[in-house]
């Protein structure tokens, strides 16, 4: 059973959101019954694919998006490093690591409980979203073809982009 | 919800996230020039201790938990792979681990830019990251300690 309360207050939030990528003129596709988003962002090397979520009864709106690759089953280990050692470097959000299937991604969350949520806040979300993915992104593919030591990598993640 | 007043007036978190401390009654330690507080929690197995930075510039809200132990140097690869493999698994935040030097944050910020923030938004903020602290603390240092292995680590979760 829904609470009415939790919706209105998801229903608010993604009006807003809403409301901010049409300022900043994103293409996006929005399901209003199920309260998600989806649209892309084009990187410096890939393509990010996101994916935007209320959860109503938690109160959060999350911000997802795999990288669109898969890690070869003799890199996964490797590949553990790599994401913790991005992970140490972020001021916000994480790099999630299936080391089962191999899968990344990188999630960000807002929550909105009894809050009012402004514009400036989704377009916080959104811009640092695109920036840290699409910092990492390559880096991690680079990490998944190569034969980098454990070490390396860290030294390799850990570096990146710093001048 | 919220109520903005006549004069649109910015919310002092840092004193809303005090006042929300001390109606629960709970000790903390303030550095008020910094916008921060500091707290800690008995745990089940292991202490645990929080701070909370208010950056009223930024306007962002950001925890960090210092996990207490470090992961042996002989299980460094190990504890990335379980603390990436948790943040697969909880929903906000992030474990911040030091492959080089083996030790763990859990961290979790929020943007609070013109927007208006609530006593609720406060309670999930900390109970939340009590939570997954609470949660992952022990197991880390089990696998760290070869109590627990990364297979038997992932099944649980």
């Amino acid at each position: 059973m829904i609470d009415e309360k939790k919706l209105k207050q998801a229903k608010q939030a993604f009006k807003t959101l809403c409301s901010m990528l049409d300022e900043k003129k994103w293409h996006y596709e929005k399901d209003e019954d199920n309260l998600t988003i989806s649209c892309g962002a084009k990187g410096k090397d890939l393509l990010i694919p996101i994916h935007i979520e209320f959860n109503v009864d938690r109160y959060f709106v999350v911000v997802i998006t795999q990288m669109p690759f898969e890690i070869p089953e003799e890199r996964r280990k490797a590949m553990a490093v790599a994401v913790s050692a991005a992970n140490w470097m972020l001021p916000d959000g994480s790099f999630d690591y299936d080391f089962i299937e191999g899968i990344i991604l990188y999630r960000m969350a807002l929550c909105f409980a009894d809050c009012i949520l402004s514009k400036k806040a989704f377009e916080y979300l959104m811009l640092h979203f695109c920036y840290f993915a699409d910092k990492y992104n390559d880096k991690f593919l680079m990490v998944a073809k190569s034969n980098m030591t454990y070490d390396e990598i860290d030294k390799f993640i850990k570096t990146s982009g710093e001048l | 919800m919220p109520k903005i007043n006549q004069k649109n007036e910015i919310q002092d978190v840092y004193k809303m996230l005090c006042s929300f401390l001390d109606k629960y009654q709970w000790h903390y330690e303030k550095e008020e020039e910094n916008g921060i507080v500091r707290y800690g929690v008995n745990g089940e197995d292991l202490p645990m201790t929080f701070i909370i930075e208010v950056d009223k510039e930024k306007e962002l809200l950001r925890l960090v938990s210092p996990f207490p132990f470090i992961i042996e140097e002989n299980k460094r690869v190990e504890g990335a792979i379980i603390t990436s493999y948790a943040n697969y698994k909880i929903a906000n935040g992030c474990f911040q681990y030091n492959y080089s030097q083996g030790n763990i944050l859990f961290t979790m910020t929020s943007c609070f830019q013109g927007s208006f923030i609530s006593e609720p938004f406060l309670y999930y903020f900390i109970i939340y990251s009590l939570n997954v602290v609470e949660h992952y603390n022990d197991k880390f240092m089990m696998v760290s300690k070869g109590l627990l292995s990364v297979e038997d680590f992932v099944k649980n979760e």
